[in-house]
């Protein structure tokens, strides 16, 4: 398991829980991050928002809120 | 032609669904723009007569969902249950339907009839996806209509739909989320007590309240509590959701956002295929670029100097044109108005105050048509995650860096009302406070004037960009400080959808460009009259004679001298002096309150010129240069002081409607820079005299 910050770019994995406050858990839910979702890393530079492909469509997520989110890496493509 | 009466349909959607193309196409330009009451939130109308009835359109805010997280969404929602719409148009992006229809199952909720439009199902073909609508509109109990907004395709079939729902011709089920067992037996509980009290529930319907206070709703919370015998329903309501809590071990609105999911994906399966899989698009490949580590910074920075490229090469004629027609019609009520007060009032209140602010006019609709542009084309989302990372640093969101643009060179009333498209309201209180401190292009002359005058052309460049630098570096710097010591609390988080890149249409992008300028016109030109006019009464009362023998120009410099605003100059002389300022220096820094390039003419008046140009102001800096009680360190103080101080009149009358409107705030914004410009300004001139530099 690994935060999503820390995914490098074309990385897969599926979430698996999320640490931030109700506020912003809840707002990722209705945005479709939800346990168990797939997603796929689309850009991360290591600093700043980092852009993941869920849901069908393109979501940027602040690094501060990337890292907690919990994931968990599927090695080999899905 | 016998009409059978008036429809109000709302349209609903994300952001990016193409809703605003769709409206375009439904009412042509019979539309209507203002504000929802209370709220800063844009309203859009627009009609069309078909089939004998006179249907009316209302362009709800586009969101992802109906939480009370932001004012677009508690006004979406607020719309459809209070002025009860007869119809519900969602507009749904069908190449990316599970996200948008997470919206739909709220919206169902609501209990109004809806429609769904499946709008751009010529991408969604292209992406190899095969949407079964016949099989979409069983499962969900709704018609379902496919349309293409950039075509408009589907127009028609989308309103005899509206039509056929609402005279009944089309049979609508009630088919909603299935939120499972334990879901729903607390939210049979909740109902149960809310229907006791239904007579007080103002028409929101029990269901969606149910669903609401177990989703710990702000809103529902507090109008639920305000109710007799309210306390009993939240009792019940942290009963059910502790229950579900641990039931779930995850919070209850989590667990009913998955629910959703979850019947949207139970849907799209059976009505959706994909026939090829799916591949990189061109938007990826874009991205790919966009965002790169290193790319992406130097691409946004060409992006911005584009615009203001296309900004001042295309306004610049049309400024003339404006600034032309203002002096024609000074010339003109001159003529044909006596001389005298009501002809000083004429010409060099009204028709000087309002041409002041409206030769800024096509500047701003240039600008705004390019922002449209990258708009619409989804760049701008990328702008904002590019900046990002620079932006949260000094406590601002990727977005705020628009309203800061716009303020560069522009001018910081559009600006202000830019920082709308932040959602949280800390984020757009931050950005409205320190937008003023960019160099608008109505400091620029003041700027041009003393540098011209007290500095070598060689340096004046690098004093300018010297300027620039000091605005940014005071505008981030400010925004730290109030975040950490004003705004305090949790930092919003920065979430944002991409969505793919899209070719704008023009119709939609002129559309969008007026829209905007009419409502800076409105904010700014409803004011400024008042304004001009204030001032102009501050400088020409109490009129006295003129000695004998005094020329034109030494008497309207007497006459400043003795006039209220000349007795407000002397007055604050003291809080001015230590920055090495004379009563001259505060008034025009009084009078730059209207407007900041009235500076310049303000200094002009006071050096006997008579009427001075500020675009060419040859003259007044020769009398500034050879006026004694002037200097480079003495300049350089009170540019310090422009650069910092108070926002313009208009700037802060529109700071006070979009902050709230709140007086706390605008008060606040008051104190805040003119405590600091006064501080900034003390720092150089008698820093600058202790080291020596010149008195």
């Amino acid at each position: 398991m690994k935060r999503l910050s820390d995914l490098a770019p074309g990385g897969r994995a599926s979430v698996v829980f999320i640490q931030a406050g109700h506020h912003a858990h809840h707002r990722l839910a209705e945005l479709g991050l939800l346990p168990g979702e797939k997603l796929v890393m689309f850009n991360n530079c290591g600093t700043g928002p980092v852009t993941v492909c869920v849901k069908g469509s393109k979501l940027s997520i602040g690094h501060g809120l990337a890292g907690k989110i919990i994931v968990r890496e599927e090695r080999d493509g899905c | 032609m016998a009409a059978k009466g008036k429809l109000t349909v709302a349209l609903a959607g994300n952001p990016n669904s193409g809703k605003s193309t769709i409206f375009n196409n439904l009412t042509g330009a019979r539309q209507h723009v203002g504000n929802y009451p209370g709220v800063t939130v844009e309203k859009k109308e627009g009609s069309v007569v078909y089939k004998d009835y006179e249907i009316v359109f209302v362009d709800l805010p586009g969101t992802y969902s109906l939480s009370a997280y932001s004012e677009e969404e508690i006004v979406a929602r607020d719309f459809v249950v209070q002025e009860k719409p007869d119809l519900v148009v969602h507009i749904v992006d069908a190449s990316n339907i599970e996200r948008n229809l997470y919206l739909y199952t709220q919206l169902q909720e609501l209990g109004v009839p809806v429609v769904l439009a499946m709008n751009m199902s010529d991408i969604a073909e292209k992406k190899g996806m095969n949407i079964n609508y016949r099989e979409l509109s069983r499962l969900f109990g709704k018609p379902v209509v496919p349309t293409v907004g950039s075509r408009n395709r589907g127009t028609q079939e989308l309103l005899d739909t509206v039509i056929d729902l609402h005279e009944g011709k089309i049979k609508r089920e009630k088919i909603g989320v299935d939120y499972g067992e334990e879901i729903s037996a607390e939210l049979d509980k909740l109902k149960k007590l809310l229907r006791e009290r239904s007579g007080a529930l103002e028409g929101y319907p029990l269901e969606w309240l149910a669903v609401k206070l177990l989703e710990n709703d702000a809103w529902a919370l507090g109008f639920i509590g305000g109710l007799p015998g309210g306390g009993e329903v939240l009792w019940q309501n942290e009963k059910s959701r502790g229950h579900l809590k641990r039931h779930f071990s995850d919070d209850p609105e989590v667990v009913i956002a998955d629910r959703r999911y979850g019947f949207i994906s139970g849907a799209c399966t059976e009505a959706k295929s994909c026939s090829v899989e799916e591949r990189h698009d061109l938007s990826d490949k874009i991205d790919k670029v966009v965002l790169n580590r290193f790319l992406g910074l130097p691409i946004f920075a060409l992006v911005m100097y584009a615009i203001f490229k296309f900004t001042f090469t295309f306004s610049g004629p049309v400024v003339g044109w404006f600034e032309q027609f203002f002096e024609k019609a000074g010339e003109w009520a001159s003529s044909v108005i006596p001389e005298g007060l009501a002809n000083s009032f004429v010409v060099d209140g009204v028709i000087a105050g309002v041409g002041g602010v409206l030769g800024f006019f096509p500047l701003v609709l240039f600008m705004f048509f390019a922002i449209a542009f990258f708009e619409d084309s989804g760049y701008m989302a990328r702008a904002a995650f590019v900046m990002d990372r620079i932006m949260h640093k000094f406590g601002l969101h990727g977005k705020s860096f628009l309203p800061l643009m716009i303020s560069t060179n522009g001018c910081a009333v559009p600006g202000i009302m830019a920082s709308r498209t932040l959602d949280n309201k800390k984020d757009r209180l931050i950005t409205m406070m320190v937008t003023p401190f960019m160099i608008c292009g109505a400091k620029l002359p003041i700027f041009a004037l003393f540098i011209g005058a007290f500095f070598a052309p060689g340096q004046g460049a690098n004093i300018m960009f010297l300027m620039y630098a000091l605005s940014v570096a005071i505008a981030l710097g400010s925004a730290l400080v109030l975040k950490k010591a004003v705004f305090k609390g949790e930092t919003s988080h920065f979430v944002m959808e991409l969505p793919p890149y899209r070719v704008p249409t023009i119709q939609g992008l002129l559309l969008k460009m007026w829209e905007r300028g009419w409502l800076y016109i409105k904010k700014a030109g409803t004011i400024i009259l008042l304004i001009s006019v204030i001032i102009w009464a501050g400088f020409t009362f109490p009129q006295m004679e003129p000695g004998e023998g005094a020329s034109e120009e030494a008497a309207a410099s007497a006459q400043m001298e003795q006039s209220f605003a000349g007795r407000i100059g002397k007055f604050v002389e003291p809080v001015v002096r230590p920055l090495g300022m004379d009563w001259r220096g505060g008034v025009a820094l009084i009078a730059g309150v209207a407007a900041k390039e009235v500076v310049v003419s303000t200094m002009g008046t006071i050096y006997s010129l008579g009427e001075v140009d500020p675009e060419e102001a040859e003259p007044l800096k020769e009398a500034l240069q050879n006026d004694p009680s002037w200097s480079p360190l003495r300049a350089s103080a009170f540019l310090m002081f422009c650069l910092i101080y108070l926002p313009c009149f208009v700037a802060m009358s529109v700071f006070y409607r979009e902050s709230g409107p709140s007086i706390k705030w605008t008060l606040f914004l008051i104190f805040w820079t003119t405590v600091m410009a006064w501080a900034a300004s003390f720092l150089v001139y008698q820093g600058g005299r202790l080291l020596g530099i010149g008195g």
